[in-house]
C-alpha cells in the first residue's frame, strides 16, 4: 500500500548542473548529493552548488536509512583538502558544506583530515564560510577538538532519530548521547560557533519523542535545526512507516522555534546542507551578529 | 535516431539504483519538442519525470510501464528534425 505520493522529481539537466559534474569528475571529490541518492540535486548543482564528501565515498558504518557505499575505505588522499579548495574557488562558493563518511578505521577518525581540509578551504578562498557535517568520532573529544579548533563557521552532527529508534536506524557505533556529547562539547570547546543538527521524520517516532529530541538538541545548546523526511533509498532499507505533510511540519517548526533554536529549517526534501547558508546567518542574527557586506 | 534514456548525468557516479517506468506520456508518431515531460520511473525515492532533450517524432517506444530501468536505460527512440 502506498503512503502517500511519492516526490516527482523534473529531471532537468542544465549547463550548469553539467559544469558542477566535471568539476567533482574532474578533481576526484565525492560529493554526498551523489553518494546518498539526494532528492535536491537537480537543484542544487543545477543552482552551482554541491555539498563535498570528504575521506572518500565508502563508509565505515551500516546505518540502516543511508544509501551511502559501507565497506572497506581506501587511505587518505593528503591532496584532497587542496582539491576541495579549488573546488571551492572554481566554483565560486562564499558558503561551502562539507561532510564526510565516517572512517572508524583511523585512529581519529578522520578528525586531522577535517581541519586540513577546513584550513585548505579558507585558505585558498579568504572570506568563505565553511558549515562541516561530521561523525562522533566515536566520542573522541580530542578528535572533536581538532576540528573545532580548525575554525568552521558552522559545526553540524546529525541525531538523525528520537533515542528509542537510534539503535534500529543508525550503526551499533552510533549513539543517542553520543551524538549529544559531541554537539554540546562542541559548543563547550567554542561558545561562539553555530551548530545544528537534523531529525529524520518516518522512521515510526511519535510526535512526543521528536519534541523529546528537540529539548535534547536544544540542551546541549544547538542553533539550528533541520527537520525532513525520511525517503527509504532502497528496499533494503530501513521501512518507511510515516510521510508528513506540510501543515505537520508547519507545527513542529513553531514547536522547535517555543524550545529556543535560533533558525528552524522544516520540509520534506530539506537535507542538513539545504538552505545551509541562509539557515547561518539568520542563527546569525538571531543572537545578535550582523552579516558581513558582501553576503547578501 | 536520437534516443531518449534515464539521463546518466543523474547522480552519475552513484550507480546501481533503479526504477520502474509508470508512465510513458508518448507512441509512434507523436511529436516530441526540448524539455517536455516523456515519461515517468519511479523510484523507491522519487517519481522522476523525464524530458526530452530533442525535438522531432517519436518513431518507437522502447519502454513500456512496469519495465526495471536503470541509468542510460532507453525509454524512447526519436527521428529529430531535420534527420533522415
Amino acid at each position: 500500500m502506498k503512503l502517500m505520493e511519492k516526490v516527482r522529481l523534473r529531471v532537468s539537466i542544465n549547463e550548469r548542473y553539467l559544469s558542477v559534474s566535471r568539476l567533482v569528475s574532474g578533481l576526484n571529490i565525492a560529493t554526498v548529493c551523489e553518494g546518498a541518492l539526494c532528492p535536491n540535486i537537480l537543484e542544487c548543482w543545477g543552482g552551482g552548488i554541491a555539498t563535498f564528501m570528504i575521506m572518500g565515498d565508502v563508509c565505515t558504518r551500516g546505518c540502516r536509512f543511508c544509501y551511502v557505499r559501507k565497506g572497506k575505505p581506501k587511505p587518505l588522499d593528503p591532496l584532497e583538502p587542496l582539491r576541495v579548495a579549488e573546488a571551492v574557488r572554481v566554483l565560486g562558493l562564499d558558503y561551502v558544506t562539507i561532510t564526510s563518511v565516517d572512517r572508524d578505521d583511523l585512529p581519529d577518525g578522520g578528525a586531522g583530515h577535517f581541519a586540513e581540509t577546513i584550513r585548505a578551504v579558507k585558505t585558498v578562498n579568504p572570506g568563505v564560510k565553511v558549515e562541516v557535517l561530521i561523525p562522533d568520532f566515536q566520542g573522541d573529544l580530542e578528535a572533536l577538538k581538532t576540528v573545532v579548533e580548525a575554525g568552521p563557521d558552522v559545526l553540524a552532527h546529525n541525531i538523525e532519530t528520537v533515542r528509542r529508534l537510534t539503535p534500529k536506524v543508525r550503526d551499533w557505533r552510533a549513539g543517542y548521547d553520543q551524538s549529544l556529547k559531541v554537539l554540546s562539547y562542541a559548543k563547550k570547546f567554542n561558545p561562539k560557533l553555530v551548530t545544528k543538527s537534523s531529525i529524520l521524520l518516518g522512521f515510526g517516532e511519535s510526535l512526543e519523542e521528536v519534541v523529546e529530541a528537540m529539548r535534547d538538541l536544544r540542551g546541549a545548546g544547538v542553533d539550528i535545526l533541520v527537520l525532513s523526511q525520511y525517503l527509504r533509498p532502497s528496499p533494503r532499507h530501513y521501512p518507511l512507516v510515516k510521510m508528513y505533510t506540510l501543515a505537520e511540519y508547519s507545527e513542529l517548526e513553531k514547536t522547535a522555534y517555543s524550545l529556543g533554536f535560533s533558525y528552524v529549517v522544516a520540509h520534506p526534501l530539506a537535507r542538513t546542507s539545504y538552505k545551509a547558508r541562509e539557515a547561518y546567518y539568520s542563527a546569525l542574527k538571531a543572537v545578535g551578529y550582523e552579516p558581513p557586506q558582501g553576503n547578501s | 535516431m536520437a534516443v531518449i534514456r534515464v539521463p546518466e548525468e543523474l547522480w552519475p557516479r552513484r550507480g546501481g539504483w533503479v526504477g520502474r517506468v509508470v508512465n510513458v506520456f508518448k507512441v509512434p508518431g507523436d511529436r516530441v519538442s526540448v524539455g517536455e515531460p516523456v515519461a515517468e520511473v519511479e523510484i523507491e525515492k522519487a517519481v522522476l519525470v523525464i524530458e526530452s532533450h530533442v525535438e522531432g517524432v517519436v518513431r518507437e517506444v522502447l519502454a513500456r510501464p512496469g519495465d526495471v530501468v536503470g541509468p542510460g536505460g532507453g525509454l524512447l527512440r526519436v527521428e529529430a528534425y531535420g534527420e533522415g
